[in-house]
Formats: structure tokens, C-alpha cells, sequence
């Protein structure tokens, strides 16, 4: 059984049709990405996923488990976490508050400071502003709390919103290293990204969104060499 | 969120145009229409020259009626705070917990010697638990029927929802105070008679704590020679609690006959508000006797009048055999009546001291903390009229708990950390597993809650409840709100406080009549060169 999966997933804003039956799943262990130019329903998917917006048809499995009729903080309870489009971060609270929240539905409170530490180890620059507001952070500081924050509810699957967006690029190498390593260390992870190259070399497989809809799957290796991915995403002819 | 930012950004070219534009009006009108409205200078001047004392008086009582206002603008900010709604049935609320007060204390009333109606001091405390669960509850379910659909309809629709929620439960107000007619029906309802008759007529609270002036009980005023032999006399007269209580604070010669003089005029309220002010915001308290209160009449100048009334006061109340003759013969009698009515025949002298030695410590490091957090300790003293009384000491202090705990509810808690990130972000709030549902309840609970103990507050210190009260107070507390900076708690609190005590002042120095255009005046200032209001930058960041 896969760890998500989705099978015809319709989502619509007001009236316009924005995920037209996407299907896809996330086996356990796996980094999985979703690319696709801008407006393709990227992160609609992720934000369907977390019960931010409901689909009007279609299901959503974690482990069997149907999550379209649970509200969002019931998803969260059954594993799933996400570092948001635009992160999100709560700019008036400090980092340490915001990875506290990150953890909200856990109640080991021991896990939880262990668990804080962890992240600090992975980004060590959030540890120096421990006790700085979230809204005075760099963009890349802020992915990192995103990302941190995310770790912090212990999830059976992360979802990533475009990691590298705004980031100078060795931002964005520390982030994609990073997130190999989670995922090395036992993490799901579902990545949505507009930078197709990095998202497919760490990806075990990979997903290609046009317009609402799955167009084209493969492993991460195979998309990379596939023309079309070559000609839309990765900039070669 | 686009539409928000580019909305804002409008906005502010818009208003650095309209700061001057509107200025310039403003400070015409005022000088043109300054004068009828109070602001007499020469008048003022001469006021604060003729007992300089009035300041620190006015502050006082500010600061109280401050506190309250501030209390009820913690629950307007806090709701703006999370959904960005005005909720204009908050005034409402609590109006409605002013009459759950009232009703709370309506079974322990009893009547005084002197003919007024009184209730304990532990029933106004216990009072605060009925009328903020109630309140909380109300505003609970204000939120679940009229707002919670609506939270992602624009926001006008909501707004006007809010303005509908409080028309209807300025009718419940109204309609509630038809239960009064069935104090006739049975003996065991006959505490709904405090409801009287009249829906639409003011209600009046019992006295829960008297308007002696902690003061003279701590430095007695040279002018009353006898204070010492009152001082000795006094621990007799205590029997009860409250008994303790009222007379601790004591009757300082002139005072007890004057109320008697009022306790005459109307029977029901001891505080004699002067029927024709308005509901929500009754005269300051000082000023005992009603007809001085015609504006800008000094305080020195009613207080030297008290004697001449107290003489009066003797004279009538001595034709009509109630027990005040003067201060040597009248004790005896009162020790007698307090005696037979509420002290256990075999309780001891020698404990009614030791309880008496007690109290007076209370109350002296009670006074100890209000003098340093009001004015320091010398001016007081010198200055000898200015009244502190408990029910100052009582709402201050309130207010001041209520706000601690909340604030420090919502830095430190798990559910405090949760509204915040609620106020900041929803969505970010809802991906980190908040349910937000509830966390928007649970303001609306606490904002209730802090409504109904504002009633309760009101009704000890200005003692009276009237249904349409909550327009006028919910008007006040949302102007402390604005001008605090809406969506911030401490900003709530100061601009409370700030609008009570500008409101004193203007009751005091400008003309009653006008306050409330002196206080939206100051708002409109405010808000011109300084739009977020005095601590408004949260509201900022969330842009």
C-alpha cells in the first residue's frame, strides 16, 4: 500500500477548475517531486493534501485512510506536514515559537526539545536566532524555520513548496543537501518544485503537472533525459 | 491577501493628503466650537488654581472607569486581532453581563440603616464567575451563529452581521428586565424585584463597597477632631465581614449623613446618579451630592458645601428617628442595630479586634501598592481631599489581574501561542495543526469572559445597568481600542485607560455633555497622524 496516494483528485477555485483528476502516489522511504511551470496546480495539489482546500471529487489516501473529509488539523494528527508556498513563517513570534508550534498536536514534551535540537543541528544559523522574531529573518533563514518547523511535528510525509524559491544558490544547494539527508534518515518526502533539474536529481521519481493533470512519469533519472522534460523544464534543446 | 496589500497601499496616499486636509478643520473647530463645549481656559485655569487637588482626583477616577474601559476594548482587540471583525455586538455583551451581575447579586441584598440597598463584598467577587461564563458563552455562540459562516464573505457582510447581533441583544437587555414583574408572583422570586418595573429605566445596583475614603482612614483629616475617638469606637460597630468592611473604611463624620440626605432623595441608589447622564458612563462617583455637578464646578467648592448639607442631613434625619444625630450619641445605636441584626451574640470583642487589626493592615499595604502605583505618597497626604476608595482599589486591581493573566495566557500558553499564530496567519496556523475553529471560540470566550467582568466592575463602581449601555461603553472601548492600536493587547489596555482618564477630565474640567465629542476628537487626531494607533505595528506586520 502506498503511503499517499491520490486518484482523481478535482479542485476548483470559485469556478475555475484547477486540479483536473490528478493521481499519483508516495511509497514509503521516497523523495517523489512534482514539477511543472507555473500555474500547472502544483501547489494546489499540496494545499488539497492538507485539507487547506477540499476537492470536489476524487480521494486521497495516507495509508489507506481517507483524508478528503477530515479537516486540517486532523491531518496534520495522522502525519502529514508541510513547509508552505511563501513559508509562512509567524513573523512576530521568535523561531524558537515558531518550531514550537511546528510540533502543536505532539505531546512528548521530552521528544519535542530533543526534536528542537535536532533541527538546530541540521541549521545551525537558526539555533544563533533562537530568540529572534520570525519576521526578521532572510529568506533563506526562513526556508530553513519552514523546513525546521515542518520536521517538528514528526511527520510520515513532508511536503516541500518550492524550497529554492528567492534563494541565492548555495542557499540552495544547503537546502537540497538537507533534504536528502532527511530523507536518508528515515523522512517522506513530497517535493513541489519549479527548479526541475535539482528536483529530479534527488528524486527517486518524479511527476510532470501541465494545467491539472499528470502529464508524464518516470524515476528521477529517466525524466531527466526525457525531451520533453528536457525542452519545458531543464532549459536544453 | 493581493487585494489587502494593494488596498493598503491606496490607503496611504490617501491619507497623507487627508492629514492635512483634515487638520486644519479640526483645530478651527475646535477653537470655534472649543468654548461651548468646555474648553474654557480661563475657567479651567481657574479651577485647577483654586484646589490643584482636582488632578490628582480626576486621575483617580479616570484611571478607573479606565480600567473598565479598557477591560471591555480587550475583547474588541482581541477579535479584531484574529478575524479581523469589529465585533459590534461586543458593547452588547456586555451590557448583558452588567445585568447578569445585577442579577447575581440580587439574592444577597439587604437592606442598610440607612435604607439603601446593600450586598455583601464576597457576593460581588463569587458575581464575577456567573457573569463571565455566561458572557463568555454568549459571545461563544454570537460567533458560531452570525459570524463563523460568514468568515470568508467579505468583510462588510460580517460587519453588518456584528451590527445585527447587537441590536438583538440590546432587545434581550430589554426584555430581560421584564422578569422583574415576577418578583410579585412568589416570595422566592422577590430578588428579581432589583429588574423593577420599568424595562427601559436604569437599574440600580446594590452598594457592595461604600465610597469612604481610605485616606481618612489611614490619615485622618486634621478638620475631624474626633477621628481618634472614632477610631476606638469603630471595633465595636464590626461584626460580619462586610459589616467590617463598610465601616472599616469608615464613615468620616461628614459623609454618612450625606448619604442619608441621598439615601432620602433616591431611595434605591445610594450613589444618587443624577437621573438625567447617561447610562454607561455615570458621574464620577466623587461627587456625592448631584447638584454640584453642574460643570466645571470646583471640588473644593462641594466639598466645603458638605456641611452645611450634613447639618441638614442631621436635622432630617433626626426628625425622622433614623439613628444619625451626631457623631457622639449616634454610635451607641448603630453598634446596637449591627449587633442584634448580624453578630452572633457570643462572638468575642477581643477577636472583632484582632480581625479589625487585620483588616486595617490589609488595607494599609493595599494603600501601600496604590500609592505607588498612582501618586507618591506626600501629595496625597498633603493634598487631604482627594478620595481613594475600595471600589477604586477593587476595580483597578481587577483590571489589572485580568490583564496580567491574559497576557500572560497568550505569551505563554500552548492555546495563547496558538491565537497568535491564528492572528498572524490562518493557513500557516491550520498547517501546523491548529484547529482554528476553536482557537476562534476560545477568543470569543475570553473576550466574553473579560466583558462580562467589566460588567461586573461597572456595576460595583458606577452601579447602575441600563440596556442601552452597551453602545456607549462598546463605543468608548473601541475607541481605546483604535487608538491603542487595534489587534494589540497592550495597546487596548493603554488606550483604555487613556480614554477614561480624558474622560474624567472632560466630565470634570470641559462639560459632561461633551465628553464623548472630546474623546472621538482626540481619536480622529490620533488616527490622522498616526494611523495604526499608539502601539500599532502587529497589525502591520500581518500586511
Amino acid at each position: 500500500m502506498p503511503l499517499l496516494e491520490l486518484k482523481d483528485v478535482h479542485t476548483y477555485y470559485g469556478n475555475i477548475h484547477a486540479l483536473k483528476g490528478v493521481s499519483f502516489s508516495v511509497e514509503e522511504g521516497e523523495i517523489v517531486t512534482l514539477i511543472g511551470s507555473n500555474g500547472a496546480g502544483k501547489t494546489t495539489t499540496l494545499r488539497t493534501i492538507q485539507g487547506l482546500l477540499k476537492p470536489r471529487q476524487g480521494s486521497i489516501k495516507l495509508r489507506g485512510e481517507e483524508l478528503t473529509r477530515l479537516a486540517s488539523h486532523e491531518i496534520v494528527a495522522r502525519g502529514v506536514s508541510q513547509s508552505p508556498e511563501g513559508r509562512l513563517i509567524f513573523p512576530a513570534m521568535t523561531v524558537l515559537e515558531n518550531l514550537e508550534l511546528g510540533a502543536y498536536q505532539r505531546k512528548d514534551r521530552e521528544n519535542i526539545k530533543k526534536d528542537i535540537e535536532y533541527v538546530f543541528s541540521l541549521f545551525p544559523r537558526l539555533k544563533e536566532r533562537m530568540y529572534q522574531r520570525g519576521g526578521t529573518l532572510s529568506g533563506g533563514e526562513q526556508q530553513m524555520l519552514a523546513i525546521g518547523r515542518a520536521l517538528m511535528a514528526r511527520p510520515r510525509v513532508m511536503l516541500l513548496d518550492e524550497p529554492s524559491m528567492g534563494l541565492a544558490p548555495i542557499l540552495v544547494d544547503q537546502i537540497f543537501e538537507i533534504i536528502k539527508t532527511l530523507n536518508q534518515q528515515g523522512t517522506t518526502i513530497l517535493l513541489v518544485e519549479q527548479n526541475a533539474r535539482l528536483a529530479l536529481r534527488i528524486a527517486n521519481r518524479g511527476y510532470v503537472l501541465e494545467t491539472g493533470e499528470v502529464v508524464l512519469t518516470g524515476s528521477g533519472a529517466e525524466l531527466l533525459n526525457n525531451p520533453a522534460v528536457k525542452a519545458a523544464y531543464l532549459g536544453e534543446h | 491577501m493581493q487585494q489587502t496589500l494593494s488596498n493598503t497601499g491606496r490607503f496611504r496616499i490617501n491619507r497623507k493628503q487627508l492629514r492635512w486636509l483634515l487638520a486644519l478643520p479640526i483645530i478651527y473647530i475646535v477653537l470655534l466650537l472649543g468654548q461651548p463645549a468646555g474648553l474654557d481656559l480661563v475657567r479651567i485655569v481657574e479651577t485647577i488654581r483654586s484646589d490643584p487637588s482636582i488632578i490628582l482626583q480626576q486621575l483617580i477616577i479616570g484611571l478607573s472607569n479606565g480600567a473598565i474601559i479598557a477591560i471591555i476594548a480587550l475583547g474588541y482587540t482581541l477579535v479584531y486581532g484574529i478575524i479581523e471583525l469589529v465585533n459590534f455586538a461586543h458593547g452588547d455583551v456586555f451590557m448583558l453581563g452588567t445585568f447578569i451581575s445585577l442579577l447575581a447579586l440580587a439574592p444577597f441584598i439587604y437592606l442598610t440603616p440607612e435604607g439603601g440597598q446593600a450586598a455583601p463584598w464576597w457576593a460581588a467577587l463569587l458575581g464575577f464567575i456567573p457573569a463571565m461564563a455566561i458572557c463568555a458563552l454568549i459571545n461563544v455562540a454570537i460567533e458560531r451563529v452570525a459570524y463563523r459562516r460568514l468568515r470568508n464573505a467579505p468583510r462588510i457582510v460580517a460587519l453588518i452581521s456584528a451590527i445585527g447581533m447587537s441590536f438583538i441583544l440590546q432587545n434581550i437587555g430589554l426584555q430581560l428586565a421584564s422578569f422583574g414583574k415576577l418578583a410579585t408572583v412568589s416570595p422566592q422570586l422577590q430578588w428579581l424585584s432589583v429588574l423593577g418595573t420599568n424595562n427601559a429605566a436604569p437599574k440600580s445596583f446594590p452598594t457592595v463597597l461604600t465610597n469612604d475614603n481610605l485616606l481618612d482612614l489611614l490619615f485622618p483629616p486634621q478638620a475631624a477632631t474626633t477621628a481618634e475617638g472614632e477610631a476606638e469606637a469603630e471595633p465595636d460597630v464590626q461584626a460580619t465581614m462586610n459589616a467590617i468592611i463598610e465601616a472599616t473604611l469608615a464613615a468620616s463624620v461628614e459623609e454618612s449623613p450625606a448619604e442619608s440626605v441621598l439615601a432620602e432623595e433616591t431611595p434605591a441608589e445610594e450613589e444618587a446618579m443624577p437621573p438625567g447622564t447617561e447610562e454607561a458612563t455615570p458621574e464620577p462617583m466623587l461627587e456625592a451630592t448631584p447638584e454640584v455637578t453642574t460643570e466645571g464646578e470646583a471640588m473644593a467648592e462641594a466639598v466645603e458645601e458638605q456641611p452645611a448639607e450634613v447639618e441638614g442631613a442631621i436635622e432630617e434625619a433626626q426628625a425622622e428617628a433614623t439613628m444619625l444625630t451626631e457623631e457622639a450619641t449616634e454610635e451607641p445605636t448603630p453598634i446596637e442595630e449591627a449587633g442584634d441584626e448580624t453578630m452572633p451574640a457570643d462572638e468575642s470583642e477581643q477577636a472583632e479586634e484582632d480581625a479589625m487589626a487585620d483588616l486595617i493592615a490589609t488595607v494599609q499595604a493595599e494603600q501601600a501598592v496604590m500609592e505607588e502605583e498612582l501618586v507618591p505618597a506626600e501629595d496625597v497626604v498633603a493634598a487631604g481631599r482627594i478620595r481613594i476608595t475600595l471600589k477604586d482599589v477593587l476595580v483597578i486591581s481587577v483590571a489589572v489581574i485580568l490583564m496580567v493573566a491574559l497576557r500572560w495566557f497568550v505569551q505563554n500558553t500552548r492555546l495563547g501561542k496558538a491565537m497568535r499564530a491564528t492572528a498572524q496567519n490562518r493557513d500557516a496556523a491550520r498547517i501546523m495543526g491548529i484547529d482554528i475553529d476553536r482557537i476562534i471560540a476560545l477568543t470569543f470566550a475570553i473576550g466574553g469572559a473579560l466583558a462580562g467582568a467589566a460588567g461586573m466592575m461597572t456595576g460595583i463602581y458606577n452601579g447602575t445597568a441600563v440596556f442601552t449601555m452597551g453602545f456607549t461603553a462598546g463605543l468608548r472601548a473601541f475607541t481605546a481600542a483604535v487608538l491603542g492600536g487595534i489587534g494589540n493587547i497592550t495597546g487596548a489596555a493603554l488606550g483604555g485607560i487613556l480614554i477614561g482618564i480624558l474622560a474624567a477630565f472632560s466630565d470634570q474640567f470641559f462639560s459632561v455633555r461633551w465628553t464623548n465629542a472630546w474623546v472621538f476628537l482626540i481619536l480622529v487626531v490620533v488616527l490622522i497622524f498616526r494611523p495604526t494607533g499608539l502601539l500599532g505595528q502587529e497589525v502591520g506586520e500581518k500586511a
